[in-house]
């Protein structure tokens, strides 16, 4: 009597939550079918640095299982976890550039139990961004300065960070991985005059 | 097997329940002694004039691996300071997902949601859920009591609740069906599939309770080396009150209602290790009915109906001190078919298989 009643429910129940599963699937479909709805998806999404080798966003969402073993590995202080209130989803890894950027010790990629953020070995294969220089608040190319640190702390210098009159600094896409280093060592106050910017962020 | 039937074992389970705990909060503690230690913050740090508990902390780990200040490593503090930031690589993580000297060790539960989650199922995953699977499939449930820093948690609970019944308070123990934990898995592991975020994780214990001590300890030691007043503030976030709740219900309102009815992991863990090859077992002559055992476990079980207590015994042992007559006993080796059955026709034969 016991084992039926047993049966009963779970039946009962799994068959609940597969028709609430179904109709929330199909809610999200929908959603993302409305053009309405695929902007407030997009919105959603956080703009924010991964660290080295994270897959396509997503993708790095399913597979992270929000452990702390890359921040654990981290020795320069560059992994954060999001808490609420950051720009990330809640207990992702995420990288703020202009405090503490990424060393390119790639410990992390190697330690992810997941690999959402998948293994890398070499320097040359990190793409977390690209970085972006601010004309007008520059010091070197806006005239006010002769400064050159972001070519002095770019780990690929003379590839990705080119200097050019006063140290004006030209930044190369194809060659920069979007570790932040230039961005953490830019001397302007406030809002960086040099700023590295997520895949995502450039595509919007 | 003597020792099974004296509390020793269970002092001993709580300190392996302890070591683990700290070992989290070491892990911590060592993660950010390493920042500083590769940013070469830890001079400043020393030289440092306030007086505050996280330089104390820093400090007391300086001189673990480095001996008594700048003695004898002085003539090469570099080289010293290298060596130790790879042996600080050796433990990293927390039970959820751990790394031990290069060993990955990840929770079923958390390989179970990134496969659902992700639809990829990879190299390092399946490494790092080899050992902790096969340990499951040999000795079942044993993380639960043994592991689990959550569970500890709620174990202490429970000595807060004899405490207070002793104490005669008024306690309930509304009971819940022991199988929302299946349901809760399995929708769980669906929503993650459909969602593609590992939403267990979010209310799983043992993942928040060391998720959390990384939070306090972080925000302990904060930006000691460049704000030394800043620092020393533990902060906690609302998982803290979420697991708080648990042990408010689970002390006043049903006994280790979590464990025993809704954890998804132990619903796993369970099902893992369903075959397992150790079981606490019944010697049906011997016994006398006398029910401590049953009030005993923390499970909610009955060790004494049956030839076993089911899978879901998470082999705490505490049912084997309780058992005056002693005529419960650990059994080893492959689980026998339809063992309930048989003993609905015929009163079980004794087994030479009893240790």
């Amino acid at each position: 009597m016991k084992r039926r009643a047993f049966i009963t429910t779970a039946g009962k129940s799994l068959t609940a939550g597969i028709a609430s599963l179904l109709g929330l699937s199909l809610l999200a479909k929908l959603l993302k079918r409305n053009p309405a709805g695929a902007r407030l998806a997009k919105s959603l999404e956080p703009a924010v640095l991964r660290p080295p080798g994270a897959q396509e966003e997503a993708q790095f969402l399913a597979q992270c299982i929000r452990c702390v073993r890359c921040r654990d590995a981290c020795p320069s202080d560059a992994i954060r976890l999001a808490g609420p209130g950051d720009p990330a989803p809640v207990g992702t890894p995420f990288v703020v550039a202009a405090d503490s950027a990424c060393t390119l010790c790639l410990e992390c990629t190697q330690t992810c139990p997941t690999e959402a953020l998948q293994p890398i070995f070499k320097k040359e294969d990190v793409k977390m961004g690209v970085a972006r220089v601010d004309d007008r608040t520059c010091v070197s190319i806006n005239g006010t300065g002769v400064c050159g640190a972001c070519h002095t702390a770019c780990p690929f210098k003379d590839f990705a960070i080119t200097q050019g009159l006063h140290n004006a600094p030209t930044v190369h896409a194809e060659f920069c991985v979007g570790c932040g280093l230039c961005e953490e060592a830019c001397i302007v106050k406030g809002t960086k005059a040099i700023r590295v910017f997520s895949g995502r962020e450039l595509a919007a | 097997m003597k020792i099974l039937r004296s509390q020793a074992h269970q002092w001993f389970r709580h300190l392996v329940q302890l070591s683990v705990f700290l070992g989290i909060v070491a892990t911590a503690c060592l993660a950010n002694y390493r920042i500083f230690l590769s940013q070469n913050q830890v001079e400043t740090i020393r030289a440092q004039e306030v007086e505050s508990s996280p330089r104390s902390a820093v400090l007391a780990m300086d001189r673990l691996y480095h001996g008594s200040g700048t003695g004898e490593t002085a003539s090469d503090p570099h080289q010293s300071r290298q060596e130790t930031l790879a042996r600080l690589k050796a433990i990293r993580g927390n039970t959820w997902s751990a790394e031990l000297y290069g060993l990955s060790l990840t929770d079923p539960l958390a390989g179970a949601e990134s496969i659902a989650a992700g639809k990829k199922i990879n190299r390092a995953l399946l490494l790092g859920l080899l050992i902790p699977v096969v340990a499951t499939l040999l000795l079942g449930r044993f993380f639960c009591s043994w592991i689990c820093p959550a569970g500890f948690l709620f174990d202490m609970a429970d000595k807060v609740r004899a405490l207070l019944a002793k104490m005669r308070l008024p306690l309930h123990n509304t009971p819940l069906w022991h199988g929302n934990k299946y349901v809760l898995l399995v929708v769980g592991l669906a929503l993650a599939g459909v969602s593609s975020i590992p939403l267990l994780g979010f209310f799983y214990p043992p993942a928040l309770v060391g998720r959390e001590i990384h939070t306090a300890v972080d925000s302990f030691f904060g930006n000691l080396a460049e704000n030394p007043q800043r620092a020393g503030a533990i902060s906690l976030t609302a998982i803290s009150l979420f697991l708080l709740g648990i042990v408010f219900v689970e002390v006043f309102l049903s006994r280790r209602v979590w464990c025993r009815c809704l954890c998804p992991g132990g619903a796993l863990y369970t099902l893992l290790g369903a075959a397992r090859l150790v079981r606490v077992k019944n010697d049906h002559p011997r016994c006398t009915h006398c029910t401590e055992c049953v009030k005993v476990c923390p499970m909610g079980l009955n060790p004494m109906s049956h030839d076993t207590p089911g899978p879901e015994c998470d082999h705490c042992l505490a049912c084997l001190p309780a058992c005056a007559p002693g005529s419960l006993s650990l059994e080893f080796g492959l689980p026998r078919i339809s063992s309930r059955k048989r003993k609905e026709s015929s009163p079980p034969a004794p087994t030479s298989s009893t240790r």
